[in-house]
């Protein structure tokens, strides 16, 4: 055992782990702020969003392909480590995770988080002891079910349930800049109720992987890249490594045998490790060599004589929290969960209106809405910002999707070399070749075009690159074969509201009645 | 032993603390903390408005273009129009003979060129102004001894980024000593508003604020066959340092292009008509002739009526060189005119 003895070894430990937390987070933001045209292509612009395995693998399940299996490879490195070591990734790197131990770090201390103390933790710490402790429900487990089970129908949660996505998504709307409304409700809920509630209850990428650190537990892995590892015999029992955990995790203070934590929830945050009072009782490893030690004041007299050498014997078998956490009733009842949340869902999803404009290769709209996770790449990427997230006026299922609005701005997906298409993470937008990018076709309003009205005009014309646009006298004509649907004319028609709009083929143009400045595609079109 | 390890960690946290009361420890590190935060916010954001996240500011209000007239030069003509078959060449000859650049720029005069540069095809397409011509007219003005040389242009179709490679204009013009500065639907810049005193239809409108800071303008046209104002010729050109180029059509485009004249009042009017493009146009592709002629001018409705004939064409016929004749722009008649030819 070696360094971190000391209450200062504890602090620079601390300041450690709170500079690669503040490190991955000032990375993340770094990208979501280079993603912005050109995308930043090494790193990729949208490398964070790719280390999320439960994309990775809900992707798979939605576009029923293994195209983006090789796409996701952080998420599989970081799966592999996961399961030889622990949910690390929650107490290092998770940007979502990182803004929440900062919500609960600048809370004032007289408004401290609820904790047991005296007797009412004395009584705490013996119910966990004696194993009659119900366990909290853990409805991560079942939101991850329900989440994998959607994808087999095409609805897609993770715009609710991916941290990285969710990060990514409200670090663009700040940007834009509009109130990531999902975000700072969770950041409440962290700064009133409990920093790591959404974690340790509700995360599913994090269920996710405490499932795989859990399976590498009991398979047995030994050489862990960054584990927590108790030697019961420098134990005092006094439940510090309890209250310390952010998690709740009883296994420090439970723990009967010598070796690795074997939790599910642990992260390897080292928490406990520091609050530990007893010298050696629990330390922070990494293949074999000791980050981190508790506090080396006093050694218990038991250790002294039981350990002449110090040394860790190997994992034992019979310690509670090891156990797989999720029943039969539990995962019948996530089935269950699951149905209940997809009957909602589809209550949400009713199609207020048809399809709406997308960026050229989007998949058709029943995939795209499955596969797009709503992460807000795409709208970041785009540079003459012609993609905006919808709101809810055709309902939640599109809440937060790109849609094309030529009247923002004209689509130079030649230009621009597809950008949006470039950074999307998942399979929702394909690359096309330019001659084959077919948007949707622009329809001219005859009542209210200039040019059908007799005056000189034809802006529509000179916009067109595509020369898709024929006069006929003073009277512009689409040419259906040549129009790519890009909007340009749609964004420069002097009229208002304009005359001449992108609807998608097929589709029969409808015209807002009268008014000024009313959105043609507000009022449904 | 167990037992004082145990109280002592149950008193909570503040144990660790070296100072006295726990109260003190907590609100010092609060006020600690919030200060860090407070601090670390303001610097992400300072560092966010350098980033330019900010909004543009609000959008000055200016009153008058450019006043500076040509310098009375006994003897010169009133127009020139030069023939030849290097665009560039000819450019200088036609200037030339109106008696040189300097006439119209003096040193240390800030120069705005607006060429015609909104189409990505080269200039054989005769959509866009020959980049040899505008890079001759940059490189007059440097030798005039101008200070600055801004070429303005609003790109139409797609980026400006792709307009200026496609039509070369870009490159010719860095080429030569002059500034690109081009504007496309998606980057639209910031405008100023500008109030067009003896406007009849146009009252205000949004214009760059180099044309109005210029000491003189420039326009240098592509002669070219447009669909809805039949010609495209110099004072058309001016609808590019709009910000809001469409939104002229509100205002009926011919009355529209006079009223922008007479804010925007160029010294010098060179009209690129070495290939004119005859019908199918602004954007092409169309039937294209070498006429092989630059025409150089001081009066804007002179050149632009003399290149209708380029065309076969009256200036009556071109409604915008008539309401510019009638405003007291410039002259349309021709025969009133000293014409030299080159």
């Amino acid at each position: 055992m070696k360094s971190g003895g000391s209450r200062r070894g504890r602090r620079l430990f601390r300041s450690v782990r709170w500079a690669v937390r503040l490190g991955f987070l000032a990375f993340f933001v770094l990208l979501v702020f280079r993603a912005a045209y050109p995308p930043l292509e090494t790193p990729s612009a949208n490398l964070m969003l790719r280390f999320d395995p439960l994309a990775g693998i809900y992707s798979m399940i939605a576009s029923r392909s293994l195209d983006t299996l090789g796409a996701f490879w952080p998420a599989w490195i970081l799966l592999g480590l996961t399961l030889v070591s622990s949910r690390f990734f929650c107490g290092w790197i998770c940007p979502l995770g990182t803004c929440f131990d900062i919500a609960g770090s600048i809370k004032p201390r007289v408004l401290k988080y609820y904790q047991p103390k005296g007797k009412a933790m004395k009584a705490l710490l013996a119910r966990e002891k004696s194993g009659v402790t119900p366990r909290r429900v853990r409805i991560k487990y079942f939101i991850l079910a329900a989440v994998l089970a959607l994808g087999l129908v095409g609805v897609n949660l993770l715009y609710f349930a991916s941290p990285l996505v969710i990060m990514n998504r409200s670090l663009y709307l700040l940007f834009l800049p509009q109130v990531p409304v999902l975000l700072l409700i969770l950041l409440l809920l962290a700064f009133v109720y409990r920093p790591r509630f959404w974690c340790d209850d509700l995360c599913p990428m994090g269920a996710l992987m405490s499932l795989v650190s859990m399976a590498g537990k009991r398979l047995g892995a030994s050489a862990s890249p960054l584990s927590v590892v108790k030697d019961p015999g420098a134990c005092i029992e006094c439940g510090a490594c309890y209250r310390a955990c952010d998690f709740g995790v009883p296994e420090p203070y439970l723990k009967q045998d010598a070796g690795r934590l074997r939790s599910a929830d642990c992260t390897a945050c080292a928490e406990c490790v520091a609050a530990c009072p007893s010298a050696d009782a629990l330390a922070l490893e990494s293949i074999g060599v000791s980050i981190l030690t508790s506090k080396g004041a006093r050694r218990h007299p038991a250790y002294e004589k039981s350990h002449p050498a110090a040394s860790i014997p190997g994992s034992g078998e019979g310690d509670p929290d090891s156990k797989l956490t999720v029943s039969r009733g539990e995962f019948i009842g996530s089935l269950g969960l699951g149905a209940v949340l997809l009957a909602g869902y589809g209550l949400g999803v009713r199609e207020v209106s048809g399809p709406v404009l997308r960026m050229p290769g989007a998949q058709d709209e029943a995939s795209f809405l499955a596969e797009c996770n709503r992460c807000a790449e795409c709208m970041r990427a785009c540079p003459v910002e012609c993609l905006r997230p919808m709101g809810l006026e055709d309902g939640l299922g599109k809440l937060w999707t790109p849609r094309f609005e030529p009247r923002t701005a004209g689509c130079i997906y030649e230009q621009c070399d597809q950008a949006c298409a470039r950074v999307c993470p998942v399979n929702a937008i394909e690359r096309q070749k330019p001659e084959d990018v077919k948007i949707g076709l622009a329809h001219v309003s005859k009542q209210t075009c200039l040019g059908w009205k007799g005056k000189p005009c034809l802006v529509c014309q000179e916009r067109c690159r595509f020369n898709a646009i024929e006069n006929n006298g003073l009277k512009p004509v689409v040419v259906e074969d040549k129009c790519t649907g890009c909007g340009a004319c749609e964004q420069t028609c002097p009229t208002e509201p304009t005359s001449i709009a992108i609807f998608r083929t097929g589709e029969t143009p409808s015209w807002p009645q009268g008014g000024s400045g009313g959105s043609r595609r507000r009022s449904g079109g | 032993m167990k037992e004082d390890l145990h109280r002592q960690e149950f008193e909570g946290r503040a144990v660790e603390s070296r100072c006295g009361s726990p109260g003190a420890l907590e609100r010092r590190d609060f006020l600690k903390k919030a200060g860090i935060w407070t601090g670390g916010i303001l610097m992400g954001g300072a560092l966010a408005a350098l980033a330019g996240c900010t909004e543009p500011k609000a959008p000055l209000v200016r009153t008058s273009g450019p006043s500076s007239s040509p310098a009375p030069v006994a003897g010169a003509p009133d127009l020139a129009a030069a023939t030849g078959a290097d665009p560039g060449e000819t450019a200088r000859r036609a200037v030339d003979a109106l008696g040189g650049m300097g006439r119209f720029v003096k040193a240390g005069d800030m120069v705005v060129v607006k060429p015609n540069a909104s189409f990505m095809d080269g200039p054989e397409a005769a959509t866009s102004t020959n980049p040899a011509v505008v890079s001759q007219v940059v490189t007059m003005c440097r030798e005039a001894g101008a200070s600055r040389v801004v070429v303005l242009e609003h790109c139409l179709r797609g980026s400006a980024d792709a307009c200026l490679s496609g039509n070369g204009i870009g490159e010719a013009v860095t080429r030569a000593g002059g500034e690109m500065l081009a504007f496309d639907a998606g980057n639209r810049g910031n405008g100023v508003q500008a109030a067009v005193r003896s406007g009849v239809a146009l009252k205000t409108v949004s214009v760059y604020p180099e044309v109005l800071q210029a000491d003189v303008v420039i326009t240098v046209p592509r002669a070219k066959h447009h669909g809805s104002a039949g010609l495209s010729l110099g004072m058309k050109n001016f609808i590019g340092v709009m910000t809001d180029m469409s939104s002229i059509h509100n205002f009926g485009l011919h009355q529209g292009i006079a009223d922008l004249n007479s804010l925007v009042r160029p010294a010098l009017s060179v009209v690129d008509a070495s290939v004119i493009l005859l019908d199918n146009g602004p954007g092409g592709p169309g039937t294209t002739h070498a006429a092989n002629t630059i025409i150089a001018s001081g009066d804007v409705v002179a050149a632009d009526s003399y290149t209708c004939g380029l065309f076969g064409r009256l200036p009556q016929e071109i409604e915008y060189v008539s309401l510019g004749n009638r405003a007291g722009l410039g002259e349309m008649d021709l025969n009133k005119l000293r014409i030299a030819r080159v």
